[in-house]
This record gives C-alpha cells, structure tokens and sequence, in this order.
C-alpha cells in the first residue's frame, strides 16, 4: 500500500467516525409499520384502582349515554386510542418524529404526533388542551421514550368511564422485541401520572404484533350522524303517514320505531 | 457543531448511502415536499362547467325534479362531519393546513379537516388488495423527474347535491395529479398540483385544476373536532351554534 492510498483510507476512516453523529439516524431503531393489538399480552387495568376520592366520584356518576365521547364521534383520545381497542395501528417514522396512527372501529382516524427534534414545548399561555395531547419523544438505545401532556379532561380512559384532570402525564416506552412464538412485538410500557385522580401513578403493558400484510382502511364514523339525519327526516315523513293512515282508520300503519340514542 | 466542510462531506457521504436513495427513491425532493401546506385559494384555479353527457345532465335534471329544491339543512352531508371526497378534499378551505409526510413506499397527508388521512403508496406493485370505495380513494405514485405523479381509483362515489352543488361521479372516476414544487411570483416556496379528472360514464371529456399550496413551516396540523358541537349540546347543555340543530 503507497502512502497516497494510506492516507486517501485514513481520510474515508476519519471521515466516516465523524460522521457518525448524522449516520446514527439511520442506525435508529425501525418501529414502522402495521401493528395489530394483542390482548393476550397486554396487561388489563388493575382491579383495584388508586382513583383519588374525586376520581372515585366521577367514576361512579358515569353515564355511557350521556357520558361517552365515542358515541358522539369524538375521538378516543390519548392514552385510551393505544390502550383499548382491536384496531390496527400504523406506525409512520422519519429520523426527526414518529406519528401513531388509529383507525378505532367505527370512529374517525386519529394521529398522535410524536416529535423527537427537541422542539420546545408551546408556550405556557399558547397551551390548550387537546384530545391527543402534545408529546415529544427521544430514542433511548432501542426504546422510544415519550411524554404527553395537555390532555383535554373531557376525554376517558376507558368504556367503564374512568376520567382523568388536565394535569394527566403520559409516559411511555415503545420498544420492538424479537418472540420466540409470535415474532416482532411492538410494546408500550405506559405510566399514567395524574395526582388529581391516582394516588399513585398506574402502569399498562401495551403489546402490539407486527402485520406487514394488514393495511388500515378509511373509517368515518359522521356516517352515523349523516343517516341518522337522513332517518330524521324519513322518520317524521313515516311519522307523518301514519298519523294520516291511523286517522283514516287504516289498520297496520305503526311507523318504525325512531332509535335517537347513539350507538 | 462540526465545521461546515465536514458537513457537507457527511451530507454527502449520506444522500450517497444506497439505504437512503431506496428509502425516498428522490430524497432531495421528498424532503423539500415533506410539511406542513396551505392552499393558496387566490391563486389556485376554479373548476370550469362540468362537462355532463348527455345521460348525467337528464338525471340531474330528474333527481332535481324528483326531490329538490336541495336544502342545505338536510342535503349536506358536510353538517353531519363526512368529510369530502376526493378532488374536493385537495381544493381545500384556505385556512385548513395538511402536512406531507414521506417514508419509504409510502407518502401520507394529514388534512386539518376532518382530521383526514389519504395514504398514497410508492410500491410500483398494486398487490390484488380489495378495498371499498373511499373518500381518499386507493392511489399509488412514481416520479416522473421532480414531478410526483399521484393516480386515484376506487372513490366513493356521492349522490346528486349531497355536497352542496357538486356534480355527479361514477365508479369509473380517476384522477390524476402532478404535484411539483414551483416558486409564486414573490418566490416563495409553493407546491403546484395539477388535476386532471376522468370520468367517462359522466363526463364528455376530462376536467383539469391547477391549485396552488404555500409552504407554512411555522404552523402545526391542527386537532379538527367536527362532532364537537353536538357533544357540546350533550355535555354543556347548551343550544348547538347550528341553528336547525337548536
């Protein structure tokens, strides 16, 4: 080797090593893809919450009818899109955010934005609570760690109701392990930090299987709202001609019962 | 922070990596389309007259006949939150951003409105995937230079004057977009889409639209709750700022 090659090697090295600080973003874990929720492997609520007496309350003054977002359209919101469910989730990943993407069955798609270029928090007075949050994240070798604050309190936890304050932190691990039985996982270690409602913070294990074949479809749950105001009118029009067949003494002429409630 | 010529170099050895060059397939554009967008109403175009055949304008005329006049109160699928479909959804309001994102195979627009997302794949295989009929549709894309051409089948179609005014569309719609990165005339960064709309079961010949979008680096994609006024009559009790919902 002639000293010319020598030194042409010793500058693609110490090129290279230099580089290392912009090479590492493609060294970033991969946590892309679809993923389907397993059950299975996830870890329920606890049995015993560690609801503070207010939390207590308002848990028992929930009333699904009256009380549930979904049934009015609403999104789930964060945590509860990433913990309840079987709907898929599609993971979208660059080097400078990930973005967690929910088709829940029957309601409207919702992204969770995860941005890891350190971009600072909004201003104190250009805070709003939101029903995803705002979250920034970091790698940690293999895990992504993430936090997500100023969630809108309107939104719950989960079917039974419970709720949670503004004050509510999400912090979680997302992670892809190798199984030895059912192949790559996507796991969320999720700790609810909310002193407003928990005495304690609460631990969740979310685990996901990957679906590379598995796509998420378009969802749009205003259909509801668009055929119950549909059925409204055709409601009152059969309404109507059966008050007119009833007052003619037509036998037969019940109009179909109106189902106002939402599902 | 590393001196400038070491950055350069490491840029370069980077855009040189083959993983990156597969990844995007054309990275120094991707990244120049990735963000956050908003239409440019003034001076995106209008569409012209929808050229009807002579079979669309009669059932037109007939469903008018039959059940208008259309009352927006009951008619619009828009009050009740179902978001437009396709061309509509890209001819959008001028205050509601999206943002493109790239990954490999795949690009993705976020819409404010109506929280939508359309999922546009650059896999050059279609697959044998069936999927229903949507408002995004099914596309794929493939660069032709630095033009991004998007292709879209299989959209929902929308009955006469659900969407207050639009025209009728078969199963048979494709449309076809050239979306490229052009400057305006202050040369500022703008993206360009050039829509071209068939429709032959309908239309006696092809539809085109060119719509503008500005770069908008400093503003987010925001949470768009169309449902929130009915849960608000639910939970506050309160009148619905909707007038016929009252």
């Amino acid at each position: 080797m002639d000293g010319g090659m020598r030194r042409r090697l010793i500058a693609a090295a110490a090129l290279a090593l230099a580089c290392t600080g912009f090479a590492a973003r493609a060294a970033d874990p991969d946590i892309s893809g679809v993923w389907l929720p397993v059950a299975q492997l996830s870890t329920p609520w606890p049995k015993n919450l560690p609801l503070t007496d207010a939390a207590r309350t308002r848990l028992a003054a929930f009333n699904h009818d009256r009380d549930e977002p979904a049934g009015f359209c609403m999104p789930l919101g964060t945590p509860r899109n990433t913990i309840s469910g079987t709907s898929p989730l599609e993971v979208l990943q660059t080097d400078s955010r990930v973005y967690f993407v929910f088709q829940p069955n029957l309601l409207n798609a919702e992204t969770r934005r995860v941005y890891l270029d350190g971009r600072p928090l909004p201003a104190a007075d250009d805070r709003i609570p939101t029903w995803l949050g705002t979250s920034r994240g970091r790698w940690e070798g293999k895990v992504l760690v993430a936090e997500t604050i100023d969630l809108e309190p309107q939104a719950i936890l989960n079917g039974a109701g419970l709720s949670h304050g503004g004050a509510l932190k999400v912090r979680e691990r997302w992670q892809v392990v190798e199984d030895a039985k059912r192949g790559r996982l996507l796991v969320d270690d999720i700790e609810l930090d909310d002193p407003e409602s928990f005495t304690q913070p609460i631990h969740l294990k979310r685990v996901f299987a990957w679906a590379p074949d598995a796509q998420l479809a378009e969802g749009q749950c205003s259909e509801r709202l668009w055929i119950d105001t549909l059925w409204r009118y055709r409601l009152a029009e059969h309404a109507a001609a059966a008050a007119a067949a009833a007052a003619a003494g037509a036998k037969n002429a019940a109009a179909p019962a109106a189902t106002g409630a939402p599902p | 922070m590393k001196p400038l010529h070491l950055r350069i170099a490491c840029v370069l050895l980077a855009l040189a990596a083959p993983f990156t060059l597969s990844a995007a397939e054309h990275p120094a554009v991707a990244r120049e389309m990735s963000g956050v967008w908003l239409p440019d109403s003034r001076r995106s175009g209008r569409f012209p007259p929808w050229p009807l055949n002579a079979e669309a304008k009669r059932a037109a005329e007939h469903y008018a006949q039959k059940y208008g006049p259309i009352d927006p109160t009951i008619d619009d699928a828009n009050i009740s939150c179902l978001p437009e479909s396709l061309p509509y959804s890209m001819r959008l309001l001028a205050q509601y951003p999206f943002e493109i994102l790239f990954t490999p195979d795949r690009v993705t627009v976020f819409f404010e409105i109506y929280g939508g997302v359309r999922r546009i794949r650059l896999d050059p295989d279609p697959g044998s995937l069936e999927v229903l009929a949507s408002a995004m549709g099914q596309s794929f894309a493939h660069w032709e230079g630095d033009t991004l051409v998007v292709e879209t089948t299989n959209i929902r179609k929308e009955g006469f004057g659900i969407f207050s005014g639009n025209p009728p569309a078969s199963n048979a719609r494709r449309i076809v977009e050239r979306i490229s990165l052009v400057r305006n005339p202050d040369g500022a960064k703008q993206l360009s889409n050039e829509m071209t709309i068939h429709d032959p079961v309908v239309l006696t010949e092809p539809v085109k639209i060119q719509m503008f979008y500005k770069w908008s680096p400093d503003i987010e994609v925001g949470e768009y709750l169309c449902q929130q006024d009915i849960w608000d009559q639910n939970v506050q009790g309160s009148p619905s700022s909707v007038p016929w919902r009252q």
